[in-house]
């Protein structure tokens, strides 16, 4: 039995969420009108001359100290050249010899246990415009994205397995979205993802030639990818060959990837320094202040909520993959003590009602208090678990206060002893072969009993109140 | 006949004449030179724009430091609504949207844009022979090329045509037409003229200037078009230049260092007659020239080569017949779209320094001359920083040649590349200079070369050279 290890590194661009552009002051936004926000710069006239955005720089440090990297104090740009009909001057300015940001890492969990993929580099760049093709035939130009601000993120081959890319690009995502950077989605293109991947025999030391996977546009698309080509490449090698280096396009209907470009068609890209543009020297102390700046990012926070609250890794892990989520949970732990039933219901019926109903966060209807005096009055019993669910429900909807929608609604527990004994009397009355049976030592039958109390009174029983009283009038029948 | 800009616009301002009697004669000596072929397009509008300022000044506007000048300007500088071709079939149609911030300027304090002049294409070439429209003449002799790439600037100065210039220089494009048609030719330091709306063709070497009669519309001119522009970040950080006559500036007991080794440049027997005298003249004016060695200097005009072709075959690129430039009509794929395009568009000089640069460029042989030559233009800027310590001023010739006949050397590209032997190291370590004829005439001139910045002190140096050879 031969063993394989399959060897992964990723490429991966994100769009930056500044107002303007990388080089002009041209609206950075994504679905306007094809080339409405362009100028003479973007549209690469000649003449025109780049100025660089402050804001993507700041953007850029910022991720690279999220992803801890080292931060370049001083550095140049450079012209990238090829020629396609969305690059207008014919060269992307981008960053070749020295990156913003350089030597960082994400530790991610695999079997327990912390892998580190360390980031080779971060760099800033500009984006390219976008070809249409439409139903005639024709290649129409949107220049709207040409000139956007980007990030490059560029990992070293450290990734093993579909899984670990899976985790270590919803991790990179989530960082990012706690930075406020970039919107993140790949299905809009503000993230793109581009494997290279080979596998190496453990026992002979052979290893396939590195293949680039484009076109990949979720990271289920990326996870399946690898899977592919692994298998792509075990076959290479088993066939005792090593393959070519080469581009492939993920094709995600017949799920495996096609060839783009083969060997020896590989560009080369011709780099040269970018004279329009001076060196930059960070002013002192803009690396620090970003820095102290910085908000807690989920890993970091993923341990406090462990710490501070007692929280399970998988509690923990969930509330804070989202930075506006994680904040909801903690504004509702400052009205309540129990995390672990906050964290079920954040996790259980509130991410039900927010998904179901496409709800944003920061659109809540109500204020995180209400839930917890909701959370108040399972706890005391004022209710229980099924009416609160429907009150949670409601507030959703209307935005109502718990104890308003409760009296309202009238769902607050029958307490009156009296009244439930004559639902239980009714009950055991309209049942007699279940009593007989509960007493033949058939415990489930108590069960339906239970429920069909709770029926009569409407939900408003309390399940467990009902349950002790059935015993006991059983027992005297 | 006007002898500069300062005396239009004393005459304008003194009601002794109208802008639109001056424009309306320079466009009647261009009518007359027309055989000269200095001018690709001439502003239809040039009149009407100046009785406008007629108007304006009759309505009390201030006279501006160029009322009513009409201005010449070279074809790589954006002109809003007038076609800006770079003397290329590639921008065969082109009218800019905008003005290049230079004529902004220029039009703010007053000037008048006469019209486009001719160049080489993409101000690659050193007589207006690669121009894909047109040749034009010296108008000292009609049989002499004007040199370049800034050759109509420089025969429409020469010939009268415009009392000044706009040019651009990237090795000595400013200088040497200046010395061939003897004029006064002014290369800025690099970051003083903005070059947002210049057609780049070597980013880090380009700069705008000027071409003149006299060293005071130097100055004019830049202090007008010069200055910081947020427009383009490598422009000057102060909002001017501030370049300040001053005619009791003396040479006297100034250092001046020539190149040691001359002899072992080609000079022809004039250039370094004139040369001579130069020297002799300095020396009257109490300054100290002496001879001083430039060891990197004769590698100047490789490291030249290398960086231009290379930042030329970036510059050049935009001009894919996608968004710019005529697209031919058949092509199967986006490669040979390019291939075609660029082909049917690009002059032969053209094409070969984007092959040259793109050669440079590749990862072959991991880019060994590019590397070597950035590495030699530090070393070359080390050794005049060195130089500039002890000196105040280099002077060299600023050609090694005279203007040669129409079409001698149009095969030769090698010998074309040598008439920038002096000027291309200015440009590669950012420094100034100037070329002062020392003739009315057909002769030599001279270059004289100042450290970064110290741009003042350079004109009001050529200043006194000027009245003392007058």
């Amino acid at each position: 039995m031969k063993a394989y290890e399959t060897i992964v590194g990723l490429e991966i661009h994100v769009e930056l969420l500044t107002k303007t552009k990388m080089f002009c002051g041209c609206k950075n936004s994504f679905g306007d009108a094809p080339n409405t926000n362009v100028c003479e710069v973007c549209l690469g006239f000649p003449g025109a001359l780049p100025r660089i955005n402050k804001t993507a720089i700041d953007y850029g440090i910022r991720a690279g100290l999220a992803l801890d990297c080292s931060i370049r104090e001083a550095f140049g740009t450079d012209r990238k050249k090829y020629f396609y009909p969305d690059l207008v001057k014919g060269y992307q300015i981008t960053q070749d010899a020295e990156p913003l940001c350089y030597d960082g890492y994400i530790e991610v969990p695999v079997d327990d246990e912390a892998h580190k993929v360390r980031i080779e580099r971060v760099h800033i760049e500009e984006d390219t415009g976008k070809a249409i093709h439409n139903e005639a035939g024709d290649t129409l130009m949107d220049y709207n994205r040409s000139g956007v601000p980007l990030i490059e993120i560029v990992t070293k081959p450290d990734i093993r397995s579909a899984e670990e890319a899976r985790l270590f690009l919803t991790m990179l995502k989530s960082r990012l979205e706690y930075l406020g950077v970039s919107d993140v989605k790949m299905e809009e293109g503000s993230l793109r993802c581009d494997v290279n991947i080979n596998v190496k025999n453990t026992e002979t030391g052979q290893r396939t030639a590195i293949t680039e996977v484009k076109n990949l546009n979720s990271f289920r698309a990326v996870s399946r990818a690898i899977e592919s080509e692994t298998q792509r490449h075990i076959a290479l090698l088993e066939a005792e060959e090593t393959g070519e280096k080469e581009t492939r396009r993920w094709d995600d209907l017949s799920g495996r990837t096609l060839l783009m470009r083969a060997k020896g068609t590989s560009s080369d890209y011709r780099y040269s320094a970018e004279g329009d543009i001076p060196r930059i020297q960070l002013p002192a102390q803009m690396i620090e202040e970003i820095q102290r700046a910085l908000p807690e990012m989920p890993h970091v926070k993923k341990a406090r909520f462990q710490n501070e609250y007692g929280l399970n890794e998988y509690d923990a892990e969930n509330l804070t993959g989202d930075p506006a989520f994680a904040r909801l949970f903690e504004e509702l732990m400052q009205h309540t003590k129990d995390a672990d039933t906050a964290a079920n219901w954040m996790l259980g019926d509130f991410s039900r009602q927010v998904n179901d109903k496409e709800i944003r966060y920061d659109a809540i209807p109500f204020a995180m208090k209400d839930l917890a005096d909701l959370l108040a009055l399972v706890e005391n019993q004022t209710i229980h678990l099924n009416a609160a669910k429907k009150v949670l429900r409601s507030m959703f909807e209307t935005g109502g206060k718990p104890g308003d929608i409760v009296e309202k609604e009238g769902l607050s527990q029958i307490t009156d002893t009296g009244a439930l004994e004559k639902i239980v009397d009714e009950v055991l009355d309209a049942n007699p072969q279940s009593i007989e049976d509960i007493k033949g030592g058939k415990d489930r039958a108590l069960g339906f009993l239970v429920g069909q109390c709770m029926k009569a009174s409407k939900g408003k029983g309390n399940p467990q109140t009902m349950r002790q009283l059935l015993e006991e009038k059983i027992a005297q029948r | 006949m006007y002898k500069s800009a300062a005396s239009i616009v004393e005459a304008i301002k003194n009601k002794e004449t109208t802008a639109e009697q001056v424009t309306a004669y320079y466009l009647q000596k261009i009518e007359e030179n027309k055989d000269l072929g200095s001018f690709l397009t001439v502003n239809e509008k040039a009149l009407e724009e100046a009785r406008e300022l007629d108007a304006r000044l009759l309505q009390g506007e201030p006279c501006g430091a160029l009322c009513g000048v009409p201005v010449a300007v070279k074809d790589n500088v954006l002109t809003e609504g007038l076609r800006t071709t770079c003397a290329s079939n590639a921008l065969k149609d082109f009218i800019p949207p905008y003005d290049a911030t230079l004529i902004t300027r220029i039009k703010e304090a007053g000037g008048i844009i006469l019209g486009k002049t001719n160049m080489d294409e993409f101000a690659m070439g050193s007589s207006s022979e690669t121009s894909a429209f047109q040749i034009t003449k010296n108008p000292l002799d009609p049989n002499l090329v004007p040199g370049g790439s800034s050759s109509g600037s420089a025969s429409a100065v020469a010939s009268g045509e415009a009392v000044v210039a706009i040019g651009t220089d990237t090795g000595g494009s400013i200088r040497q037409p200046a010395s061939y048609c003897s004029l006064y030719g002014y290369y800025p330091s690099y970051g003083t003229v903005s070059r947002s709306g210049v057609i780049s063709m070597a980013n880090t070497l380009d700069q705008a200037g000027v071409l003149a009669n006299c060293v005071a519309d130097l100055r004019r001119m830049v202090n007008v078009i010069g200055g910081c522009d947020e427009k383009d970040p490598t422009s000057m950080r102060e909002a001017s230049p501030g370049l300040e006559e001053n005619p009791s500036y003396s040479l006297q007991g100034k250092r001046i260092g020539y190149p040691a080794n001359l002899d072992a440049f080609p000079l022809e027997t004039e250039v370094k007659e004139s040369f001579d005298k130069g020297i002799r003249l300095l020396e009257e004016l109490g300054a100290e020239v002496v001879p001083v060695e430039f060891p990197t200097l004769a590698y100047a005009l490789s490291v030249y080569n290398i960086i231009v072709a290379t930042e030329v075959s970036s510059n050049m690129s935009r001009f894919d017949g996608i968004v710019y430039g005529p697209r031919v009509d058949e092509y199967q794929s986006n490669d040979e779209l390019y291939k075609k395009t660029r082909s049917a568009v690009f002059g032969e000089e053209v094409q070969r320094r984007i092959a040259m640069g793109t050669l440079y460029l590749g990862s072959d042989d991991e880019q060994r001359l590019y590397k070597k030559a950035m590495k030699v233009r530090r070393k070359l800027a080390d050794e005049y920083r060195a130089f500039f310590a002890d000196y105040d001023f280099v002077l060299t010739p600023t050609t090694n040649d005279m203007p040669f006949p129409i079409g001698a050397r149009k095969d030769d590209p090698m010998v074309m590349y040598d008439s920038e032997l002096f000027t291309v190291s200015v440009n590669l370590c950012g420094l100034c200079a100037v070329s002062i004829p020392m003739q009315k005439g057909l002769g030599g001139s001279l270059q004289l070369i100042a450290e970064r910045f110290n741009d003042n002190e350079l004109l009001q140096a050529a200043e006194q050279i000027e009245r003392s050879l007058a």
